[in-house]
């Protein structure tokens, strides 16, 4: 895997949220590289920061979020270092963004056509108008829609044909990373692989890098190349999707591979024992430690680095600690 | 936007005493806090005024007439006798009582109202949507214009309340029914009804204290339809013209030429007083909105 | 597709717009029946005395007692009533015996409207854009400072802004006309629509100025209590519609600010059309008053002098032709709204 180039390096990414009862650490110092073409999925319980970071990566933080520090190399521009305008610019160019749009992401009142073409008009390509309206047609045919949805509103479309249209639309500029914020959990399991099959093959054309984030561990081990596990803000664990199912390292990823259905326990629900965390509340130490089978009296006290093994896996617990 | 690289902050939880919470929230609702602050002065100045005033002298012909404000009347009078700092005292608050008398019997009613319509629901509900419909679309005013057209001088000052009440009712039954309807659909209640409890009981007792803000934000802005809707009548020569209200003092500064005797301060005490109160209204009731569903934090 | 369930809410709708109406004339028709005595054939002899031609007080009160039909059972009374108004026969005025109130209503109608649209046009068009202009990304906070401002003129009824607008600019000032539609003195130019009503002719050049110069303060004491509403609502869509999915989309697309901005606009625009309605049933509950203040001869203005001569027919009269028309543009507005907001189908709800 690292013969290949870097597309995103990310290095300690810390966003903060100032709430009522004070100020919650949603991404807390995550640092990971994503290379070119790669497909890198992001699992973790629910609230545990992976919009947040989608988000930031976009840096489209917006208060009372801010992002405190951190570092995204893509190429060697370092996203957080650009100016408004020039962020403004690579979004969408250099990193894209597939929202879980099938429901509200299309703005209402306006065509399809014109949605995609506002986007490549504000690129500055300077294209006609002719030229965008053909662009704008043929990114709806790359994702298996007809032309005639150019003319279209959103509130005519199904579910399905949302979702590619968004597709389409985050894929139009050709972005070099891009970021899917569980882009398929509306819909049913049919279109779901449809759509995925779509975003994986526009993907494998521009060869462009994503990360997917979902719930759905199946999608998960059939679509991507490696896995990042996200416990209270930090990275737990990133492997291989092949590593992290079948020998996973981080307690918290094996007690999540466990929980997945087998069909030899029928019938049996596994759920993590203990509750989700809470940022507001977190323990000292390892943030896992209350929940972890193999908890040790470190764990309580001291924040566990973030490693690298051999076979290159990240790590952050003190099980693997030097 | 930079990007400080300091090093991590640790989440942290101040511990904050709950007069300073009470402070940071007014800040982040500075409806409610000037509303409240405008409600304490007012309190205030009925309290030292009442200390100071003849009731009597609010009355026509009581002291000498358009005077204009002196050591003897700081207010002055209006051009009928009255001491315009008596009729500030005590009007305020017969205009506040009249709004309060209305407001009360239409939330009343449309609390009532509203929690039988999702109660009962089946054609009790529907026939009760369309009369809220109805009523929600009729202007109130233009019925009572009518009413107490008909019913000329003749209305007290809680008949007025009354016939208000009539049209006020029907905002608050709306809420009340969707409010109590999606009750329903919680878990909880669910889960009441499963363990055989009175699911009725349980939305009550739950709804009441859920409600609360915001039943009190209907409440305040009943009170203010309810002081417009009896100022109008008293502009129109409807209300009650004995009694020392504010809306009374309008009819006969509009009707008797106040502002071009160069009369100011017949002009102002009404018009300020009456000011003063819809602000307050308007202010209290749209930060008890705010403290029923506050809107996403904003900044810090 | 558009269309779907366009019948059920249309009947639905016209179901509500008939019973406001229903409901309007059943008030009408009850309430004189609750208060004491016979207050028609009271207020006519108030009126007229009995010293006055006594003719016309029996003709008035043989004329009601045959509109109202006194004697007969209530039901028939009520048919009767309902056959009535539905036909248009709103009866005489008593104060202006023998003019027809439709007539009087027709006439002064107008006059109320010539106040209420343009005050309602206005206040919408100037509030909806300065709500935008809050919503502006990066605008300078200071524009903030405006909001109270706004905020006191939305909270406070426009009977009380036409007072202290008289008091600054007509009386202090001086540079506006205290009161009426006219300069006492001036002969304006009318076009008589029937044998007792007529309207001014606004092609007439010094008619038309006079009409202006004494419009002008009370269509901005109706104006300026409705702007802070426009403006807080339309500012509320906005950061409403900053918060949807679609704008983070949007804004992942890598638009401009600008566009961004028209982006919001467009949306946050149309949901205030609803408003339109209820602005204009509020515009014209204040014009009323605000009509009585400058003593101008609107649909305020009849029903004050018809308070005070207890001219009963031509109140409840106008309170249903008011009523009838509100109901009416909500109706229209209703109707038309899901034509106008691609977010909207008829087929909802
Ligand atoms: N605008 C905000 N203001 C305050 N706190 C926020 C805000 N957005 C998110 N948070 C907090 O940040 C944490 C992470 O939220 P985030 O949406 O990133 O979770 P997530 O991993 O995407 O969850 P899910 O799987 O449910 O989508 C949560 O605890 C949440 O409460
Ligand atoms: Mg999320």
């Amino acid at each position: 895997m690292s013969d290949r180039n870097i597309a995103l390096s990310v290095k300690n990414l810390v966003v903060q949220y100032y709430t009522d009862d004070g100020r919650i650490n949603a991404v807390n110092g995550v640092s990971f590289d994503l290379m070119e073409g790669e497909r890198l999925g992001l699992v973790g319980e629910s609230g545990c920061g992976k919009s947040t970071m989608a988000l930031a990566l976009m840096r489209m933080i917006k208060p009372p979020g801010k992002i405190l520090s951190g570092e995204a190399w893509i190429q060697n521009f370092n996203l957080y270092e650009l100016n408004y305008e020039d962020m403004r610019m690579a979004r969408a160019h250099m990193i894209g963004m597939i929202p879980q749009g099938a429901m509200n992401s299309l703005v209402p009142v306006l065509r399809i056509k014109d949605q995609i073409m506002d986007t490549i008009q504000d690129h500055k390509l300077g294209m006609s108008k002719e030229q965008m309206l053909e662009r704008a047609c043929e990114a709806l045919e790359s994702v298996g829609l007809s032309r005639r949805v150019a003319n279209m509103y959103p509130h005519e479309l199904s579910g399905g044909m949302k979702q590619r249209v968004c597709a389409a639309i985050g894929l139009a500029m050709k972005p070099k990373v891009i970021i899917a914020d569980e882009p398929t959990s509306a819909l049913d399991v049919i279109t779901q692989r449809q759509v995925m099959e779509t975003i994986g093959k526009l993907q494998d054309q521009t060869k462009a890098s994503i990360i997917m984030i979902t719930h759905d561990m199946g999608l998960m081990a059939q679509f991507v190349d490696r896995v990042a596990v996200m416990y209270a803000g930090k990275l737990a664990e990133v492997s291989t999707v092949k590593d992290a199912f079948t020998n996973p390292l981080h307690p918290y990823t094996k007690l999540l591979i466990s929980t997945l259905p087998v069909l030899s326990r029928k019938g049996v629900f596994v759920s993590i024992p203990g509750m989700a965390p809470s940022f507001l509340e977190l323990p000292a130490g390892c943030p896992f430690h209350p929940r972890c089978p193999s908890a040790m009296d470190i764990c309580t006290e001291k924040m566990p680095e973030q490693i690298t093994t051999s076979e290159g896996r990240l790590v952050s617990c003190h099980l693997y600690q030097a | 936007m930079t990007v400080q690289t300091s090093t991590v902050q640790p989440s942290t939880r101040p511990k904050r005493t709950r007069l300073r919470r009470a402070l940071l929230y007014f800040k982040r609702n500075p409806s409610l806090g000037i509303g409240l602050f405008m409600l304490i002065a007012l309190i205030v100045f009925t309290i030292v005024g009442l200390f100071q005033v003849d009731p009597l002298k609010g009355y026509a012909g009581a002291v000498r007439g358009s005077q204009p404000p002196s050591a003897k009347y700081i207010f002055g009078t209006d051009g009928q006798g009255r001491d315009l700092y008596t009729v500030a005292v005590l009007g305020t608050w017969v205009t506040l009582e009249i709004g309060f008398i209305a407001a009360a019997v239409g939330m009343g009613l449309g609390v009532f109202l509203g929690f039988s319509s999702a109660y009962f629901g089946g054609w009790v509900d529907n026939i009760l949507r369309w009369v809220i419909d109805v009523f929600m679309t009729i202007p109130g005013f233009l019925i009572l214009i009518v009413l107490a057209a008909l019913l000329g001088g003749r209305v007290s000052t809680e008949g007025t309340g009354l016939i208000i009440a009539l049209f006020l009712w029907a905002g608050p039954a709306r809420v009340v029914r969707s409010q109590v309807l999606s009750l329903r659909e919680r878990q909880f209640v669910q889960m009441a009804k499963l363990n055989g409890l009175n699911d009725m009981r349980i939305i009550f007792e739950e709804l009441f204290p859920n409600l609360l803000p915001f039943l009190g934000a209907q409440l305040i802005s009943a009170v203010m339809g309810a002081v417009y809707s009896s100022a109008g009548l008293s502009i129109l020569g409807l209300g009650n013209l004995r009694e020392p209200q504010l809306g009374t003092m309008l009819y006969f500064m509009t009707t008797q030429g106040a502002v071009v005797r160069g009369m100011w301060w017949w002009v102002a005490v009404p018009v300020v007083l009456l000011c003063w109160l819809f602000v307050m209204l308007y202010l209290i009731s749209s930060g008890m909105d705010e403290l029923a569903n506050p809107r996403l934090r904003r900044r810090q | 597709m558009k269309l779907k369930g366009f019948w059920g809410f249309f009947g639905r709708r016209f179901l509500l717009f008939i019973l406001v109406v229903w409901s309007a004339v059943t008030i009408n028709f009850i309430v004189p029946r609750l208060a004491p005595g016979n207050p028609i054939r009271q207020a006519i002899i108030t009126r007229y005395g009995l010293t006055a031609d006594q003719s016309v007080v029996n003709s008035l009160v043989i004329y009601y007692e045959g509109y109202f039909g006194l004697n007969d059972p209530l039901y028939v009374q009520y048919f009767r009533f309902l056959k009535n108004t539905f036909s248009g026969d709103l009866g005489f005025s008593i104060t202006a015996y023998p003019r027809y109130v439709s007539d009087m209503i027709l006439e002064k109608i107008l006059w109320t409207l010539q106040l209420v649209l343009p005050a309602t046009l206005i206040a919408s068009v100037i509030g909806s854009l300065l709500g935008a202009i809050f919503a502006f990304p990066r605008i300078p906070k200071a524009i903030n400072l405006v909001v109270p401002l706004l905020i006191l003129f939305s909270a406070i009824p426009a009977f009380l802004a036409a007072i202290a607008l008289i008091y600054v600019f007509a009386y202090k000032l001086d540079l506006f006309p205290l009161v009426g539609a006219y300069d006492p003195t001036f002969v304006p130019h009318i076009i008589p629509i029937s044998q007792w009503a007529s309207l001014p002719n606004y092609l007439h050049g010094p008619t038309f100025q006079q009409i202006l110069k004494h419009s002008i303060l009370p269509i901005a004491a109706l104006a300026v209590v409705q702007l802070g509403g426009w403006a807080l609502g339309m500012r509320g869509m906005m950061v409403t519609i900053q918060g949807e999915d679609y704008m983070t989309f949007a804004e992942a697309k890598g638009l401009t600010d600008g566009r961004m901005f028209s982006y919001t606009v467009r949306n946050a625009l149309l949901p205030q059309i609803t408003g339109f309605g209820l602005a204009l049933s509020g515009a014209l509950m204040g014009g009323i008053l605000v009509e009585s203040i400058f003593g101008y001869p609107g649909i305020g203005g009849l029903i004050n002098g018809a308070i005070a001569a207890k001219d009963y027919p031509v109140i409840y009269a106008n309170s249903l032709i008011l009523i009838t028309m509100l109901a009416g543009v909500t109706f229209v507005l209703d109707l038309i709204y899901p034509l106008i907001d691609p977010r909207i189908s008829y087929s909802e709800k």
